[in-house]
């Protein structure tokens, strides 16, 4: 059996060798001591080294890296099935019923409240965004099941601004009066404004995947352990 | 062989091996498969894990790591679909067989 320097020594090598995601490197680390094992049980006076190289060369020249290559191509395409689904999980009563409600309320704060309220949602719009953003990149450099539980319920809470992006929030948001009425450019700003936050959502559902793939690869070692 | 169908026949071979057992890993799958047919098929590792993975993305099969010794191990295990193709899968190979043994008869008895 292979001491634990000897097996970290065949991880360093494959992680040379252009294997970088933590599962794959794991699984052909075992192949590999699996593999090496067995030769030293054939040919006693194999040096690790040798025995190694030679199990190296089955998988050719470039056998390696077009593993890791096919591997990520694996992960970002479940990355984008990730980004579907949530897309997908927006168009449901709750979320569309809420959508309609904060749609319908922020009609009417506007109607009552005029500019200031126009100026108020443009500024919290922005705000939300930013807070978005910094939780996001907080919980990926802090990943831990338990965050990511709160990570994933701030995630699905903001779904409801998905609608208002896709009915023209600044169009139905208009105030009535000729001192209120909004001009196109306030529009377009708080149109795009919500186009921002739409995009942080859709970065936010990839980078929510590789947080997840992370914790579980992380949970399934210390379960393991 | 092109290698499409090579990468079809593995596929099946793969997941015929799951009626012998439950979960398997990337390295017994190999072995398991040059013992059953007398050392005449080898599939070559860089073959093997990629269609493990594309299996797994598509769902047929399912992972976890598992600690043996001083090391992680990646068994793989059916899931509810893989079942029903696994089991298509044994009877695709099946009538495989048995046409490639009728050519050879009748190449035999020409």
């Amino acid at each position: 059996m292979l001491s634990d320097d000897q097996v970290d020594y065949i991880r360093k090598v494959l992680k040379k060798r252009g294997i970088e995601t933590i599962d794959l490197l794991e699984e052909m680390t075992d192949h590999f001591v699996q593999a090496i094992e067995e030769r030293e049980d054939e040919l006693p006076q194999l040096t690790l080294r040798e025995a190694l190289r030679q199990e190296v060369a089955k998988f050719g020249a470039f056998g390696m890296m077009k593993l890791q290559e096919d591997y990520q191509r694996k992960l970002e395409k479940e990355g984008l099935r990730i980004l579907w689904r949530t897309f997908l999980s927006f168009w449901k009563i709750p979320q569309i019923m809420g959508s309609i409600a904060f749609l319908y309320a922020t009609f009417l704060s506007i109607q009552f409240f005029g500019q200031d309220a126009v100026t108020f949602y443009r500024i919290a719009i922005l705000a939300v965004a930013l807070v978005f953003v910094g939780v996001m990149i907080y919980y990926r450099y802090r990943l831990g099941a338990g965050n990511l539980a709160m990570y994933t319920k701030l995630h699905s809470s903001l779904h409801w601004i998905y609608l208002p992006v896709l009915v023209n929030w600044g169009n139905l948001a208009q105030p009535t009066g000729t001192d209120n009425t909004m001009t196109f450019n306030a529009q377009l700003i708080a149109t795009a404004l919500l186009g921002v936050v739409l995009l942080f959502q859709c970065a936010g559902a990839l980078i929510l995947k590789r947080s997840y793939t992370e914790v579980e690869r992380q949970a399934a070692l210390r379960h393991a352990k | 062989m092109s290698k499409n169908a090579y990468n079809t026949i593995l596929r099946e071979l793969i997941l015929q091996l799951f009626q012998y057992q439950e979960q398997w890993h990337g390295y017994d799958m190999a072995k398991k498969l040059k013992e059953n047919s007398n050392g005449q098929i080898e599939i070559k590792e860089n073959r093997l894990y990629p269609a493990l993975h594309k299996l797994e993305q598509e769902g047929v099969l399912s992972s976890e790591l598992v600690q043996v010794g001083n090391r992680s191990r990646k068994y793989y295990a059916l899931t509810e679909n893989g079942t029903e193709e696994a089991d298509a899968a044994f009877i695709k190979l099946s009538e495989m067989a048995q046409a490639l043994q009728l050519i050879l008869k009748t190449k035999a008895h020409a």
